[in-house]
């Protein structure tokens, strides 16, 4: 059986306190306070004496930037590592190569969460919002309770996840993260989201789907979609007008 | 009462979350419900959501997209323009408000450099072993970041409020105005076209790299 020192209720305060990983950001250090703060639980556990968690702090104040939805991996298996070392007995702490490994994994994290909450899942939330706006127009105040409640039950859910599958397979939680093949999913979490949206511009009748298409082909072609909506605005008026 | 709402939400980006309740979407909504015309607010949040999804919700350096729905909101859910709200206003207000929340992106920028030494008193407390530096740094942040919020509010709803009611009370009956009203037709279309362009960059890589 697996010696462990940090009860599960730690864990749960990691958990709480990743939320402030965006606090007192710098340039210099980047996210480095918000991730010390998040892990002050795990350290005042492991070096109850203050010089052994100074210097164990001191090893990880260094420049830290990562998704912050994904920071829940790297905050468990730094939890994890620093565990592993203390119950080993290497004590005093050389967390060097805890600190490394949390380098070399920051950034694969932060590309995996733009690219899975960021570039998938908001805009698939937002085609289902859209969806549900335009099939019930009336009922469209409960969109964004929709969008915030949806969206955030699956950040946090991701986070709290990560927290624990971090902590229980340390490094290991790479060739995990691997097998998942998460690209696929992503692939079809962004196929059903184009279905929705063309469904629901089509659920406005057939000339707001075919406006849609001109718009994205427009958009394809090179025009940012605030500039499409002055050039829109302008055109239309312009149109209206002088008809 | 916009305003101190306004604020409170942008801790959500600034110290706690992100939980996207600074985004258009959220935004809108509330200030819509706030000013008695929720349906509008969703409506307006919602384009710009969708027309502004490609702006990542974190990160140090985006600009302020809530700032810009706050305001348009603000202006253009008046009672004196009555119930339901000319289009146009929505248009207008919107013209205005995302220039002044694009600049306002450089107090945000020159904030953060200010507030450096905070950072620092909370990282030599951590260095020190001892959590009471960053507690109390935290906490200062967020009453200046709700601080800034306000002010950057305040100062945008004046200057760019002056504008809009400039702009609405001279060209307000104008037949130009009126085909804009006309033009709002499309904001369903140009939402979905917004979501169906940054998800189909997904595809294009795929084929790219099929082709290649």
């Amino acid at each position: 059986m697996e010696l462990t020192v940090l009860p599960r209720r730690d864990l749960w305060r990691v958990l709480g306190r990743s939320f402030f990983l965006p606090a007192l950001w710098t340039v210099q250090r980047g996210q480095n306070l918000g991730f010390l703060f998040s892990l002050w639980p795990v350290f005042r556990r492991l070096y109850p004496r203050r010089d052994d968690r100074a210097r164990a702090l001191q090893a990880h104040a260094g420049f830290f930037s990562t998704h912050p939805y994904t920071a829940g991996v790297l905050l468990g298996v730094v939890s994890g590592l620093e565990e592993e070392r203390v119950v080993s007995a290497l004590h005093p702490p050389i967390p060097d190569q805890t600190v490394t490994d949390r380098t070399s994994m920051a950034g694969p994290l932060a590309a995996l969460g733009e690219s899975f909450f960021w570039a998938t899942c908001l805009p698939l939330v937002l085609a289902f919002c859209l969806f549900w706006a335009f099939l019930l127009p009336q009922q469209m105040v409960w969109v964004p309770v929709f969008f915030v409640l949806v969206f955030n039950g699956l950040h946090v859910g991701v986070r709290a996840i990560g927290l624990g599958l971090g902590y229980r397979l340390k490094l290991n939680v790479v060739s995990f993260l691997t097998g998942l093949r998460i690209h696929r999913g992503l692939m079809v979490m962004s196929v059903v989201g184009v279905g929705l949206c063309l469904l629901a511009s089509s659920l406005w009748g057939w000339f707001n789907f075919l406006l849609t298409l001109v718009f994205f082909l427009l958009m394809r072609w090179g025009l940012p979609p605030l500039v499409l909506a002055l050039v829109w605005v302008v055109t239309y008026s312009l149109w209206w007008v002088i008809l | 009462m916009v305003a101190v709402v306004y604020a409170f939400l942008t801790l959500d980006h600034f110290i706690f979350g992100p939980f996207l309740l600074s985004r258009p979407l959220v935004m809108g909504s509330v200030v819509g419900f706030l000013c008695g015309f929720p349906l509008d607010g969703v409506v307006l949040g919602l384009l710009c959501e969708c027309v502004f999804v490609a702006v990542p919700p974190a990160g140090p350096f985006q600009w302020d997209m809530g700032l810009a729905v706050a305001l348009a909101g603000s202006w253009a859910f008046s009672p004196l323009f009555g119930e339901p709200i000319p289009r146009w206003a929505l248009v207008l207000a919107l013209l205005i408000s995302i220039p002044l929340a694009l600049l306002a992106r450089r107090m945000d920028v020159w904030l953060r450099r200010t507030m450096r030494p905070l950072a620092q008193r909370a990282l030599q407390g951590f260095e020190h072993g001892l959590l009471g530096p960053f507690r109390s740094s935290l906490l200062f942040s967020a009453v200046i970041w709700f601080l800034k919020s306000l002010v950057i509010f305040f100062a945008a709803e004046s200057l760019g409020g002056a504008l809009f009611r400039l702009v609405s009370e001279k060209y307000g009956q104008s037949l130009v105005l009126e085909g804009v009203s006309r033009a709002w037709v499309g904001w369903s279309a140009l939402a979905s076209a917004s979501v169906l362009f940054f998800l189909s960059k997904r595809f294009e890589k795929k084929w790219f790299s099929r082709w290649n």
